[in-house]
């Protein structure tokens, strides 16, 4: 099979091409303020049903425990090692309800039937956000492994008001991509799992989460917080 | 978009095109009266036949080739060309450059593609004509040719003559920007498909109540008034030029 | 012998069901996106930049292609190599063979479609279940996507819950729609936990980085490249693009014209299988570029345009012809315009040049385009070569497969008259004459339309009179 790259690459280099390589022209999309990046940020996850918890970086962990009791939400997947882990289990125990929390500690396959059969909800940390679409970006780790956003029925993501970008090229930025390599996976996530396929009309829940819930910790400095 | 002369000109060929010299020579005779009352004196190259679309369309180049290097032949003075067609006006202005590439009249091509004028268009910027209604109130629907829009966008020039009758009142049916479904030798070639697509176009204007069909491109209204003829529908069809000249005389 | 493209079409145009249900989708569709551009300058500024960054990915293309596969090694991912349909579902089916895999999921993937790759498996004896919820719809009732993007945009939710319900043991009638994607969920989230393999597309590889970018709002496409110990993408040569900042403004031309979503609920960046340490995500990846054609589309530096496809599927949202004969009267993988153009040149003009008949070159499809493809000019080129007299000594491509001795004598004829001003004066002015005795029958025209009238004189006719007339009056 290693003639049909040679063949490919041949036929591509012998063809003639009258497109010439041509300075990308910047587009440039104009840098939001912070108020500005909040209240996008709440319009488009609002208009993809992903659901906004206003809160800080003392009192979020109450705010799960009420989300977790109002919900039903029993049996979490949490990170094998994060401090945001840490922190909800150190807290498990004062919800109304108790809580099962499986740290995602082992291999995939160990965890498997748990995760797909068992689980009611994940939280995760993000890596930032971007205003312009209601995006979360996350990037799964040893910590924090892919399936965790992917597989529960109910995703818990914490958002911090300080990594908030206005839009993708931003983001891109932040990230320090492609300088810093590229994380195996990184994922824009903008709303629970949803399809129109069946006469355009829209279902939530398709395969992946049929809820997502970003708990919103306003912890940037600027003093337009209130807005 | 033409770029618009800066002054209005003294002269300006005319090309009639194949289908209003045969089915609609009216609305040949009353853009020319239009231009002509404005002081402008029209030169018809009693030569011209057709721009050449219908082969270039079927994928018939070199008899295209022929036909449009005979029609380059004829309009070579620096005056504009007005076309009382988009869809022709468009293959003229945008194909020819294309279609002669290599031929020893690509250049000419190219200047007379730089002065090609569709008839709205002209009238609107190139002149800035103002218009005087005569004629009784009456309800219209405009049908804009999908080469109006897409090729020659000269959609709201052709508005802005229009809104100028102040006793005329324009209607706009569903799916306005849809293809009536002409295409010229598609309708011939595909006339299942061609007839569905005017089908749903002549029902959209029935639905409006109005009983006046004007357009700029006479293939169109060739289509949609014959369809609507053969439905025994009591609709009128015009071409611009008609309608104008028809109420400002 | 198969049905005409023309035959297709009219037995879809007769099909009352089947128009509504396009019809209504296109309305949709239209208007979603029309929704998302509202501010014109931006849309073309956006749409310039997209045509410029795919016009450069195709100006370094073999270097871009390249460079992708280096940096995909350097990552861990394997990188195959394909010339044909064949090849490609060869390499996938071995390296299932030698996993020993018998059960594939597949996320929405047209290159996997353009191969044949369920039938290719199912014929080894695995399993490939697609689990886009359109594409699973359409497995069910054994037949093909009619959208790029809306595979079961066909059917409506009434004849989906007939489906589900002849279809699925222990499934009753519902056309409640959330009950219905509760069925596939359920039964699609057994397949992906026990899958040995993920199958999926791609929508942008990135050469500077190696990583692999999926767009979808479901979340198979992740169940696909997460959960399987094995994920293969597939994917088209053309798909490369050079940098990762090139990716948000190719990005959001993609969703908000196919679905009119500002971005979709998944942007997947994939660029290495799950690596030491790591507790998920698939221990082997694999990429297959597939040409099929498309390295002699790119030998043409007209139709190279065709390459510049991101296949957001606008063309066909907004195509006359598509809204009402829908995308199996097209007969191929990939319908509408896009088709039109895609189909006769990776499959041959002989096979599929009379597709290219089913446009009235209005151009809606170019006008929508996110990457500015002028589709009606592509039409029109692949309608030459289809008719060409010069036949070429390798011809593969099926240069002038469609010439027919009447219509090409029609044409000459029609040249002799309209190159002639005085042949043409003649033939005019006697169809002007004849008027009343024109008959009233002229085969296809007349079966829809009555007969058009010749006005008495022609317009070269009053304009002679006319300048007669005023020469008389100078003359006074």
């Amino acid at each position: 099979m290693s003639s049909a790259r040679e063949n490919i690459l041949q036929r591509l280099r012998g063809a003639s091409k009258n497109i010439k390589p041509a300075p990308i022209p910047n587009m440039q999309l104009p840098a939001m303020s912070m108020a500005d990046r909040l209240t996008q940020l709440t319009n488009a996850m609002q208009l993809a049903h992903t659901q906004i918890i206003d809160t800080t970086e003392s009192e979020w962990p109450a705010a799960l425990l009420l989300l977790a009791s109002e919900q039903k939400l029993k049996h979490w997947l949490i990170s094998s090692a994060s401090a945001s882990a840490q922190k909800f289990a150190d807290n498990a125990g004062l919800c109304q309800q108790p809580l099962t929390l499986t740290r995602y500690n082992k291999s995939f396959a160990l965890l498997k039937e748990t995760v797909f059969h068992q689980i009611d909800a994940s939280l995760t940390d993000t890596a930032g956000a971007i205003a312009d679409t209601g995006t979360l970006l996350l990037l799964p780790s040893v910590a924090e492994p892919r399936a965790m956003s992917l597989v529960p029925p109910v995703h818990v993501a914490l958002l911090r008001t300080s990594t908030l970008v206005s839009n993708f090229n931003e983001l891109i930025v932040q990230q320090g991509w492609p300088d810093n390599a590229m994380p195996t996976n990184a994922l824009l996530i903008s709303g629970p799992s949803k399809t129109a396929d069946i006469q355009q009309t829209l279902a939530y829940g398709a395969h992946g989460p049929k809820a997502l819930i970003v708990l919103l910790i306003h912890d940037h400095k600027e003093l337009d917080r209130n807005h | 978009m033409s770029e618009h002369t800066p002054s209005i000109p003294a002269e300006v060929y005319f090309f009639g095109t194949c289908l209003i010299d045969v089915f609609y020579p009216d609305a040949g005779i009353s853009a020319i009266e239009l231009i002509e009352r404005e002081g402008i004196k029209v030169i018809f190259p009693p030569q011209q036949t057709c721009c050449g679309q219908p082969p270039y369309n079927s994928g018939y180049n070199d008899e295209a080739i022929e036909v449009a290097a005979a029609q380059i032949a004829l309009f070579t003075r620096p005056i504009p060309v007005v076309v009382p067609s988009a869809s022709c006006a468009a293959m003229m202005k945008h194909h020819y450059p294309r279609l002669l590439e290599g031929h020893p009249l690509h250049a000419q091509a190219l200047n007379l593609a730089n002065r090609i004028y569709e008839f709205s268009e002209f009238l609107s910027n190139t002149v800035n004509i103002t218009l005087q209604d005569k004629g009784p109130p009456i309800k219209i629907v405009l049908h804009q040719s999908c080469s109006a829009r897409r090729e020659m966008q000269v959609t709201t020039q052709t508005m802005q003559l229009l809104h100028q009758l102040e006793n005329v009142e324009i209607c706009e049916p569903e799916r306005a920007s849809e293809c009536c479904g002409f295409g010229g030798t598609f309708a011939i070639k595909q006339p299942e498909i061609s007839a569905a697509m005017g089908k749903d176009k002549c029902d959209a204007i029935k639905k409006t109540g109005v009983l006046n069909l004007i357009s700029g491109d006479c293939g169109c209204l060739m289509h949609l008034s014959g369809m609507m003829a053969k439905d025994n529908a009591p609709i009128r069809s015009e071409h611009i030029a008609s309608l104008l000249w028809r109420r400002t005389r | 012998m198969t049905p005409t493209f023309r035959q297709r079409a009219t037995d879809a145009l007769a099909d009352k069901a089947l128009r509504s249900n396009f019809r209504g989708a296109m309305d949709f569709l239209r208007e979603k996106r029309a929704s998302v551009f509202t501010d014109e300058r931006e849309l073309a500024e956006l749409r310039a930049l997209g045509h410029q960054i795919r016009a450069n990915v195709l100006s370094r293309l073999p270097s871009l292609l390249e460079q992708l596969e280096a940096q995909c090694q350097k990552n861990g991912i394997q990188v195959h190599w394909a010339e044909t349909p064949n090849e490609a579902c060869e390499i996938i089916y071995q390296i299932m063979h030698r996993r020993n895999a018998k059960l594939a999921v597949k996320g929405k993937s047209m290159v996997s479609e353009e191969v044949g790759l369920n039938h290719y498996l199912e014929t080894r004896g695995i399993e490939c279940i697609e689990s886009d919820m359109g594409e699973y719809i359409v497995q069910l009732a054994e037949e093909t996507p009619s959208h790029i993007i809306m595979p079961a945009i066909h059917k409506s939710k009434e004849q989906i819950a007939r489906l589900f319900e002849e279809k699925i043991d222990g499934v009753g009638y519902t056309n409640n729609v959330d009950e219905l994607i509760g069925v596939g969920r359920t039964i699609l989230r057994d397949k992906f936990f026990k899958a040995d393999v993920g199958i999926s597309g791609v929508n942008f590889a990135v050469a500077e980085t190696g990583t692999l970018c999926l767009v979808e709002n479901e979340g198979n496409g992740r169940m696909c490249t997460t959960i399987p110990p094995v994920h293969i993408a597939i994917t088209g040569i053309e798909k490369v693009v050079e940098k990762i900042s090139d990716i948000p403004p190719l990005l959001s031309l993609l969703t908000r014209s196919a679905t009119g979503q500002r971005i979709t609920t998944y942007f997947n960046m994939i660029s290495s299988p799950r690596k030491k340490g790591e507790r998920d995500g698939p221990e082997e990846v694999h990429l297959v570029l597939l040409d099929n054609g498309r390295s002699r589309i790119y030998q043409d530096t007209h139709l190279q345009e065709t390459l510049r496809c991101i296949r957001c599927g606008a063309c066909m949202n907004h195509c006359p012809v598509y809204s009402r004969i829908g995308g199996h009267a097209y007969g191929t993988v990939y319908p509408g315009p896009i088709g039109q153009v895609v189909m006769p040149q990776i499959e041959g003009l002989e096979k599929h040049g009379e597709m290219t008949e089913g446009c009235s070159l209005n151009g809606a499809c170019g006008e929508v385009c996110p990457v500015e493809i002028p589709l009606a000019d592509l039409i029109r080129t692949l309608r030459q070569k289809k008719s060409a007299a010069a036949i070429p000594p390798d011809n593969r491509a099926g240069i002038g497969s469609h010439r027919k001795k009447t219509e090409a004598i029609a044409w000459m004829f029609w040249k002799w008259v309209h190159r002639a001003p005085a042949i043409y004066l003649m033939v005019t002015f006697a169809i002007s004459r004849l008027r009343l005795l024109m008959p009233r029958s002229f085969g296809a025209w007349t079966r829809y339309h009555s007969a058009p009238k010749p006005a008495p004189q022609t317009l070269h006719e009053l304009m002679r009179h006319r300048k007669q007339a005023t020469s008389k009056e100078d003359q006074l």
